[in-house]
């Protein structure tokens, strides 16, 4: 009898009594902290009004790695959930302005106008200033301005941009450098860097920016030969770059570099770079592979192109750095396509460890599948645009000069 | 933990409002606080467990028991937690997420608080603040500096119905 009477009293509460109920209820920082990080940047960015011990706990590195850690976390989700905090980031090229940024997800959904921050917060002086993506580690774009000679650490996803400081040493036109961009883990510090590939043949200068210091340092030289314009690929804690064997000029080789040890060295190839003469990029030849290195998704990776057929793309990753046999065809071209079409491109974007793939194919297409199977296919026009960032949200700061 | 028998070993769970539930064994220790207190031989009688109401236990219960009954495959397990959860309001959750926590029962906690986030996600500031119970320790200027700051996450809010 008594308990029917509370639940008639209950559902016949007002709305301010059940408030005041409600306002009794504690729940623990530690709890709160764990159900933020479920949450996607821009609400978390949103409820830093809440109070002031929110907003410091949002705003905490401690809290940006966690959150970062598992939101990009692949144990229960796939390529195509929607909940999946991954963006696809275009950058307009040869426009007036060259900081138009285009945002989607996997699915082709357009996310946000990210133009506007950008804009603001690095306006473009001239139609000549155009950049390149170096790279991207936790949610953090790298990016290389020319005409400027400026680098540039953005989070799309909180809108914050940071200049990073100039080299003391000669700086001259971009195109005369191989960029990398990585993160050192113990000591949580972010690196950039910079090989002078105009001094080939003689040994190309290296430098490396330290974001624990905010400068640059002079490492050993690159003296495996020429690393080419392609950014530095940074996979286990190492930049890579695919370049040709200095012996006999004859098939290619893949060089790392610890650039904390000052080390570089050869890195296990796959059976793939075997195949007849192989050219890296650019020139075309009959009987020839042409090879793409790429970082795609912590894998180590090889887009195989054969140049007398077009239509036969491989994409391979080295699913355990370090040893050869374990470079692996993760997704072959015509799997999903017909044969005989004229390709533009294809650009890897992502490889899960649960063999979700992501790819980009002939600048419009973007394929996700789970090896042989194909989970979606979206249209997005990216024709006139510079190749995509593919990359997890996050609230990690850029690193940079004013900040830290 | 109790040797092996014909009869599955039932446990007694006692809530802060004096309710009594019983509950098997196995479906029990997936509280890693039950399965400490069942290790160290504390089982024998009566569980007290002082910081969860009835109503909470036996949602708590219900949930052991489902889960415990699906055979090792995450997936399943995902979507009957999904299942689980899809009807609970917002203070039933809180309630959750504590009882979770002082149980320690990792997956259900993760469950629960994801499924308030997702609650959360559109919601308003003022929302947040009434609901858990927050003070707004900003000065009016300060909070229109935060908020202008972030203007633009503020884009597709969820005009408040408290539920």
């Amino acid at each position: 009898q008594t308990m029917c009477e509370e639940v008639k009293l209950q559902f016949y509460m007002p709305t301010s009594m059940i408030m005041t109920t409600i306002n009794t209820l504690e729940i623990p920082e530690e709890i709160i902290e764990e159900i933020l990080l479920n949450l996607p940047v821009k609400t978390l960015l949103k409820f830093k009004c809440v109070s002031k011990r929110w907003r410091s706990l949002i705003s905490g590195n401690y809290f940006a790695k966690r959150h970062f850690k598992k939101s990009s976390s692949t144990t229960d989700k796939d390529l195509t959930d929607s909940t999946y905090q991954n963006r696809l980031t275009f950058f307009k090229r040869y426009q007036t302005n060259f900081f138009t940024v285009r945002s989607y997800s996997l699915r082709g959904e357009p996310v946000i106008d990210l133009s506007t921050g950008l804009d603001n917060l690095y306006p473009v002086r001239s139609s000549a200033e155009w950049g390149c993506v170096v790279g991207h580690f936790n949610g953090v774009v790298l990016i290389t301005v020319s005409v400027r000679d400026v680098l540039l650490s953005w989070n799309p996803s909180t809108r914050r941009i940071k200049k990073i400081p100039l080299p003391s040493f000669s700086w001259g036109l971009l195109r005369d450098f191989s960029f990398g961009f990585g993160y050192h883990e113990s000591t949580d510090e972010y690196t950039v860097v910079c090989v002078d590939i105009s001094a080939y043949p003689e040994p190309c200068p290296a430098h490396v920016y330290s974001s624990k210091t905010n400068s640059w340092k002079k490492i050993r030289d690159f003296e495996l030969g020429c690393p080419g314009r392609f950014s530095a690929k940074f996979v286990n804690g190492r930049f890579h770059w695919l370049l040709p064997l200095k012996v006999n000029g004859r098939g290619y080789d893949i060089v790392s570099l610890d650039s904390f040890e000052e080390k570089y060295e050869v890195v296990a190839r796959p059976r793939c770079l075997d195949i007849g003469r192989i050219i890296v990029g650019g020139i075309l030849d009959r009987y020839d592979h042409r090879l793409k290195l790429e970082e795609l998704g912590g894998y180590l990776s090889l887009v195989v192109i054969n140049v007398d057929s077009l239509w036969e793309v491989n994409i391979w990753a080295m699913m355990e750095y370090g040893a050869g046999e374990s470079w692996t065809k993760v997704w072959t071209l015509s799997d999903f396509f017909d044969v005989g079409r004229r390709l533009i491109c294809v650009m890897p974007l992502c490889l899960k460890n649960n063999g979700d793939i992501a790819v980009a194919v002939d600048s419009n297409v973007v394929v996700v599948c789970n090896g042989k199977n194909e989970l979606c296919r979206s249209r997005i026009n990216i024709v006139d645009q510079v190749k995509p960032v593919f990359y997890d949200e996050s609230l990690v700061s850029p690193f940079g000069s004013d900040e830290r | 933990m109790a040797a092996e028998t014909g009869t599955p070993t039932t446990l007694t769970l006692k809530s802060n409002d004096d309710e009594l539930f019983s509950v098997a064994e196995s479906a029990a220790i997936l509280s890693v606080t039950i399965r400490n207190m069942v290790e160290d031989g504390c089982a024998g009688g009566v569980i007290p467990l002082d910081n969860v109401d009835g109503k909470t236990l036996a949602s708590v219960i219900t949930y052991m028991n489902g889960i415990s009954a699906i055979p090792a495959d995450e997936e399943k397990k995902k979507s009957y937690r999904d299942k689980f959860l899809s009807d609970k309001d917002f203070e039933t959750l809180a309630d959750m997420v504590l009882a979770a926590n002082y149980l320690n029962m990792s997956c259900l906690m993760d469950a629960v608080s994801a499924k308030i986030a997702q609650v959360m996600e559109k919601k308003s500031v003022g929302w947040v603040r009434r609901k858990f119970g927050i003070e707004n320790d900003y000065t009016p200027e300060e909070e229109a500096a935060v908020k202008e700051e972030h203007k633009w996450t503020f884009e597709g809010v969820e005009t408040d119905d408290d539920n």
